[in-house]
C-alpha cells in the first residue's frame, strides 16, 4: 500500500531482487549492485513500505554501535536517487 | 540478535570491467600497529598526524644493502642521502651502521659536521656550492665532486689562496639508455665535456683528481641501466689512466634505486620493484667486467636514499570527516595533508586503515586538511566505511616526506622512532607557534595598537568620523 | 591415471582476444579427462567463464596491479579449495608478479614455467631494437616517450605514419601528430608511462609462436602468416607456413635470450624481402590452438617442462591449416554472476540462486 508521505515508493523497488550475498539486481535496467549488510537490510525495509523512522530502528535493533542512523538513512536514500533506483518524489 | 557491527548503508554499481570483488584487495592490509607498538597508542601518546619510523626496519634495510655489495665487491663504501631524512636521529642510525655522509648543500654540511662527521667522510655533491662551502669543505678534506668547469676554476683558486692541493672529482653525465636522461647534472661523458674537466684537474697542477661520479635517475626500476652506467664509468676511467696516467681514487654511482612504492605512472604495484641485489648485482658485474684490462677494481661509493629508508616510514593520521561528494562518490577527510606527503603528487601511497578491513569497500577520495583543493592524498582508494577519529597508516612514506614538509596552514607533528627494544623514542616534537613565527620580525609600525601615524588613511578617515 | 590440476589465466576473448582459451583446448585436446582446468579471471565477464564445457571451475583473482603479495594469497587460497599443479599465466602483466612468487608457488605444490628476469627485461618493447641490432637482425627504429613533446619530436624524426605503443599491450598506427597525441592520452592513461613511438614499416605480417627450454634451445616452433587483421591490428586469421628464415629469425632470439617457457615472436616481411622483429611477446598467443591443429601443441608440452618431465620431440607440423576466429554468444544466468561477485568463483550448486528470487517475486 503505497504511502504518500514516503520520501520514496516502494512501489519502484518491487522488482529488485535482493540476494543475501548483498548483490542485487535490477531487472528494469540490467544493472547490478553490491550492498554492505546494513545497506541490504535498508533495501529491503524500504521494499516493504518501512518510514525512515522505522528502518532505523530496525537497523538499530539488527546491529550494534549505530550512531547517526537516521541521517544514515536520509543519505542512503540520497544515494538511491543518485543511481536512479528510486526517483525524486515530488511533494503531496 | 544486535552482534553484527554497523556500517553506514552503502551501494555501490557494479560496472563493466571493474567486477572483480578480489580485485583491490592487496590494498586493504590492516596497519594495527608498528614493530608490536599498537598505532591507537601512538597517536594518544604522541599525537595525530604522526610520523613513525621503524630502527629494526631501517638497520634490517642498510644491511642488507651493505651486504649485497660487500658479497659481490672488496670495497664499497654507502654514503647516506640527507636530503633523503636528515632527521639527526636516521643519520645518526645510518652512520653507526657505517655510512659515511653525503650532502648537497652546506645547509646539510653542516648538519653532518654536528653529528661528528669528519669532513673527510663527507661527500659534497651538488650544483650550487658556494665558495664559503668549498672553502670549508677543502679545509676539512670533504670528498668533493665537482658539478661544473666553473667549480673547478673556483677550487682552483682557494687552491691557489690556500697553498692546499684538494682533491677533486667529476660528476659524470650519460646515457645510461633510461627515460629521462638526467642531463643537468654534472658533465656531458658522451660529449667530451667530462674529459675536458678530468683533463683540467689532472693537468691544472693545482688540484688532485678525486673519484667519477654519476646519478642517473630517480625511482629506476631497471637494474641494467647501472651496469650501463657503471661500465661507462669504468671505460672512462681505464681511459684516464691511459691517457694520463693518474686513477680515479673512486667511482660513485649516486642513488636513484627504487622503493616498493608505486609510481602514479606505473602499471604493477610497487611490490616488483627490483631488489637492491639485483642492483649491486648489474654494478659490480659491470666494473669487475669493465677493469679487467687494468687489473685493479675502483672504491664503489653508492649514495641511495629512497631504497633504504622508504618502507621504514609510515605517516599515521586520523579520520576527521566523512561525505559524499555530488557525484555519489564517498570521501574523507584526515589531519595529515599533501604538506607532509609530498610524495603524494608522485607516488599511490598506500593508505590502510589500522583496524582490519570489512569485507565492503568503497572507491574513495582522501583529502587533507588544508582549506586547498589540492589536498588530495588519494583520488580513488578503497576502503571501508571509516569513523571520525579512526586512524589510518599510509606507507612507505620514510624518503623525502620529512625533510619535504612544511608549514603551511598547520604546523608539523612530531616524528617517533621505535626502537629495536620495540620502545617509541620522540625524534623530533611537534612544532609549536613559536616554530613558526621565532625567525618573524614585525616593524613596531605595524603592531596592533601602535600610534596612528602607521593607520592606513581608510582607518583614519573612519576614526575622525 | 591421476588428474592434473592446471589454472590458467586470460581468458577473455574480445576486441583483444587472450590466450587463455586456446591453452585449455590445447591442454584437453592432449590430456582429455585427465587436466582439470581452472580458469582465473579479472571480470565476471570474461568470455571463458562463460564458455560451454571449456573450463572446469574458475576463480575471481587480484589484479596484478594489487602486487605479489595479494597474488600469492589469493592462489594460496585456490589451491587450498581445489588443488594445484601448474599454473600458465597468459598476460603479460601478470608475469614480473608471478615471477616473484614463482618460488613461494612451487613451495606449495604450483609449477611454472617462467623466463628469466634478464630474458623478460631484454624483450621489451624499450629494450628490443638494442636486442635486435646485437643479433644482426633488422627492427624499426624507436624512440620511448614520455611526454608531448618527446612525442612531438618522435613524430618528426620517424615521421608518419608513427605506431604509438603501449608499454605492455596496444598500438595505434596514427597519420599525423594530432592523431598520435589523442593516441599518447588514451595509452599513457590505461598503461603508464614511457610509451614507445615508432617508425611504421610496411609489409606482410607473420607470427612464430615457440616453446623454450631455457638452455637456448626451442622444443617446438611454427610460423604463420596473418590472413585476416583487425583494425586493432591483431590477427582474426591466420596459416601456418614454412618459412626457414622466418623460424631461424625466432630462433635466433629465443636461443639469445635463453627463453623458458611459451613466446611469440611478431615479425614483419619488408617489400624488398627483409624480415623486421616487431616484438618478443613473452607468453603463448591468443592463437596457439592453431600450431596445436597443426600438430605441435605446445602447451602440453609447457605443462610437462612445468612438472620437470622431459618434453616429447615434435613431429613436424603441417603447412596449410589456416584458422579463422569464430565469435560465438557465451550465455549465463544470473546466478553465474552472483557467485562470481560474492564468492570469486564460478557457481556451485551449494550457493544462493537469485533467479529463484527473482521468480518468486
Amino acid at each position: 500500500m503505497p504511502t504518500p508521505d514516503l520520501p520514496y515508493d516502494p512501489a519502484e523497488l518491487r522488482t529488485l531482487a535482493l540476494s543475501d550475498t548483498g548483490f542485487i539486481f535490477d531487472p528494469r535496467t540490467g544493472h547490478s549492485y553490491s550492498a554492505n549488510a546494513t545497506g541490504l537490510a535498508t533495501l529491503a525495509a524500504m521494499k516493504d513500505g518501512l518510514d525512515p523512522a522505522a528502518i532505523a530502528t530496525k537497523l538499530r535493533a539488527e546491529f550494534k554501535g549505530g550512531a547517526a542512523v537516521e541521517d544514515d538513512v536520509a543519505g542512503f536514500v540520497d544515494l538511491l536517487r543518485e543511481l536512479g533506483l528510486v526517483r525524486a518524489r515530488s511533494a503531496p | 540478535m544486535a552482534d553484527r557491527i554497523y556500517e553506514r548503508p552503502a551501494i555501490v554499481r557494479n560496472t563493466f570491467g571493474a567486477m572483480n570483488k578480489v580485485g583491490r584487495r592487496g590494498d586493504l592490509s590492516n596497519h594495527a600497529e608498528i614493530d608490536g607498538v599498537s598505532i591507537d597508542a601512538l597517536c594518544k601518546e604522541f599525537g595525530s598526524p604522526l610520523f613513525v619510523f621503524s630502527e629494526r626496519r631501517l638497520r634490517a634495510r642498510v644491511r642488507e644493502a651493505r651486504e649485497a655489495f660487500a658479497r659481490r665487491y672488496p670495497s664499497t663504501t654507502m654514503c647516506w642521502s640527507y636530503k633523503t631524512n636528515y632527521l639527526d636521529a636516521i643519520c645518526a642510525v645510518m652512520h653507526q651502521e657505517g655510512s659515511i655522509a653525503e650532502v648537497v648543500s652546506g645547509m646539510e654540511y653542516d648538519k653532518a659536521r654536528r653529528l661528528g662527521m669528519p669532513g673527510d667522510k663527507i661527500v659534497f655533491n651538488g650544483p650550487a656550492k658556494t665558495e664559503t662551502e668549498l672553502r670549508r669543505a677543502v679545509a676539512e678534506r670533504a670528498i668533493i665532486h665537482a658539478d661544473h668547469l666553473e667549480e673547478i676554476y673556483l677550487l682552483e683558486k682557494i687552491a691557489a689562496e690556500t697553498g692546499a692541493t684538494p682533491t677533486v672529482g667529476v660528476r659524470v653525465s650519460l646515457d645510461a639508455g633510461i627515460y629521462p636522461r638526467w642531463d643537468r647534472f654534472g658533465l656531458g661523458l658522451e660529449n667530451g665535456q667530462a674529459m675536458q674537466a678530468v683533463k683540467r684537474i689532472a693537468r691544472g697542477g693545482k688540484l688532485a683528481l678525486g673519484g667519477l661520479h654519476t646519478h642517473i635517475g630517480t625511482f629506476v626500476l631497471e637494474p641494467a641501466a647501472y651496469g650501463r652506467a657503471a661500465a661507462k664509468l669504468a671505460d672512462f676511467a681505464t681511459e684516464i689512466e691511459k691517457s694520463m696516467g693518474v686513477r680515479p681514487t673512486h667511482v660513485d654511482l649516486g642513488g636513484g634505486f627504487a622503493s616498493t612504492n608505486t609510481l602514479a605512472t606505473q602499471y604493477h604495484a610497487g611490490a616488483i620493484a627490483p631488489g637492491i641485489g639485483d642492483y649491486a648485482e648489474a654494478i659490480t658485474s659491470a666494473l669487475i667486467a669493465g677493469a679487467s684490462g687494468t687489473g685493479t677494481l675502483p672504491r664503489l661509493f653508492i649514495e641511495t636514499g629512497r631504497a633504504l629508508i622508504d618502507e621504514a616510514g609510515t605517516l599515521l593520521t586520523s579520520v576527521v570527516a566523512t561525505k559524499r561528494l555530488s557525484t555519489g562518490k564517498r570521501a574523507i577527510v584526515i589531519d595529515a595533508g599533501v604538506n607532509l606527503l609530498f610524495t603524494a603528487w608522485w607516488y599511490r601511497l598506500n593508505i590502510a586503515p589500522a583496524r582490519s578491513a570489512e569485507a565492503f569497500v568503497e572507491d574513495t577520495a582522501v583529502y587533507g586538511p588544508l582549506c586547498m583543493n589540492i589536498d588530495c592524498i588519494r583520488e580513488s582508494v578503497p576502503l571501508p566505511d571509516l569513523r571520525p577519529g579512526e586512524r589510518l597508516a599510509i606507507h612507505p612514506v620514510g624518503a623525502y616526506t620529512v625533510t619535504q614538509s612544511m608549514q603551511f596552514i598547520n604546523l608539523r607533528p612530531a616524528v617517533v622512532m621505535i626502537n629495536e627494544q620495540g620502545t617509541p623514542e620522540l625524534i623530533r616534537r611537534a612544532e609549536v607557534l613559536e616554530d613558526l613565527t621565532g625567525p618573524e620580525v614585525l616593524p613596531e609600525r605595524l603592531k596592533l595598537g601602535a600610534t596612528t601615524s602607521g593607520a592606513t588613511p581608510a582607518l583614519k578617515i573612519a576614526r575622525e568620523g | 591415471m591421476s588428474v592434473l590440476r592446471v589454472a590458467v589465466s586470460g581468458m577473455h576473448l574480445g576486441e583483444n582476444c587472450q590466450p587463455g582459451p586456446g591453452v585449455v583446448r590445447s591442454l584437453r585436446e592432449a590430456l582429455g579427462d585427465r587436466v582439470h582446468v581452472v580458469g582465473l579471471a579479472y571480470d565476471v565477464f570474461d568470455s571463458g567463464l562463460h564458455a560451454d564445457g571449456l573450463l572446469d571451475d574458475a576463480f575471481m583473482v587480484p589484479y596484478p596491479s594489487a602486487g605479489p603479495a595479494a597474488y600469492l594469497e589469493r592462489l594460496s587460497q585456490i589451491r587450498e579449495l581445489v588443488g594445484l599443479d601448474v599454473l600458465i599465466p597468459c598476460l603479460d602483466v601478470e608475469l614480473p608478479v608471478i615471477q616473484r612468487i614463482a618460488g613461494a608457488l612451487a613451495e606449495r605444490g604450483i609449477h611454472t614455467v617462467m623466463p628469466s628476469t634478464e630474458a623478460l627485461a631484454r624483450r621489451t618493447k624499450d629494450q628490443l631494437p638494442a636486442l635486435a641490432a646485437a643479433l644482426g637482425i633488422a627492427t624499426p627504429r624507436t624512440i620511448t616517450v614520455t611526454d608531448a613533446a618527446g612525442l612531438a619530436a618522435a613524430g618528426a624524426e620517424l615521421g608518419y605514419p608513427l605506431v604509438v605503443k603501449g608499454p605492455f599491450y596496444e598500438a595505434e598506427v596514427t597519420h599525423g601528430a594530432a592523431e598520435a597525441q589523442a593516441a599518447f592520452g588514451k595509452l599513457a592513461a590505461r598503461w603508464g608511462l614511457p610509451l614507445l613511438a615508432q617508425q611504421f614499416v610496411k609489409g606482410e605480417e607473420f607470427d612464430v609462436i615457440a616453446l623454450g627450454d631455457g638452455q637456448g634451445g626451442v622444443h617446438g616452433a611454427v610460423a604463420m602468416r596473418k590472413t585476416v587483421i583487425t583494425k586493432l591490428g591483431k590477427a582474426w586469421g591466420a596459416m601456418t607456413i614454412h618459412d626457414d628464415e622466418l623460424l631461424a629469425v625466432a630462433t635466433k632470439v629465443i636461443s639469445a635470450l635463453r627463453w623458458r617457457g611459451g613466446c611469440e615472436v611478431e615479425m614483419l616481411r619488408a617489400p624488398d624481402g627483409t624480415p623486421y622483429l616487431i616484438e618478443v611477446n613473452p607468453r603463448f598467443p591468443a592463437w596457439v590452438y592453431l600450431a596445436t591443429a597443426a600438430g605441435t601443441n605446445l602447451p602440453q608440452g609447457l605443462v610437462e617442462l612445468a612438472l620437470g618431465r622431459p618434453v616429447p620431440k615434435y613431429p613436424p607440423y603441417r603447412a596449410g591449416v589456416f584458422y579463422v576466429r569464430h565469435a560465438v554468444e557465451a550465455c549465463g544466468e544470473l546466478a553465474d554472476l552472483e557467485s562470481l561477485m560474492a564468492y570469486g568463483r564460478t557457481r556451485r550448486p551449494t550457493l544462493a540462486s537469485l533467479p529463484e528470487l527473482i521468480a518468486n517475486g
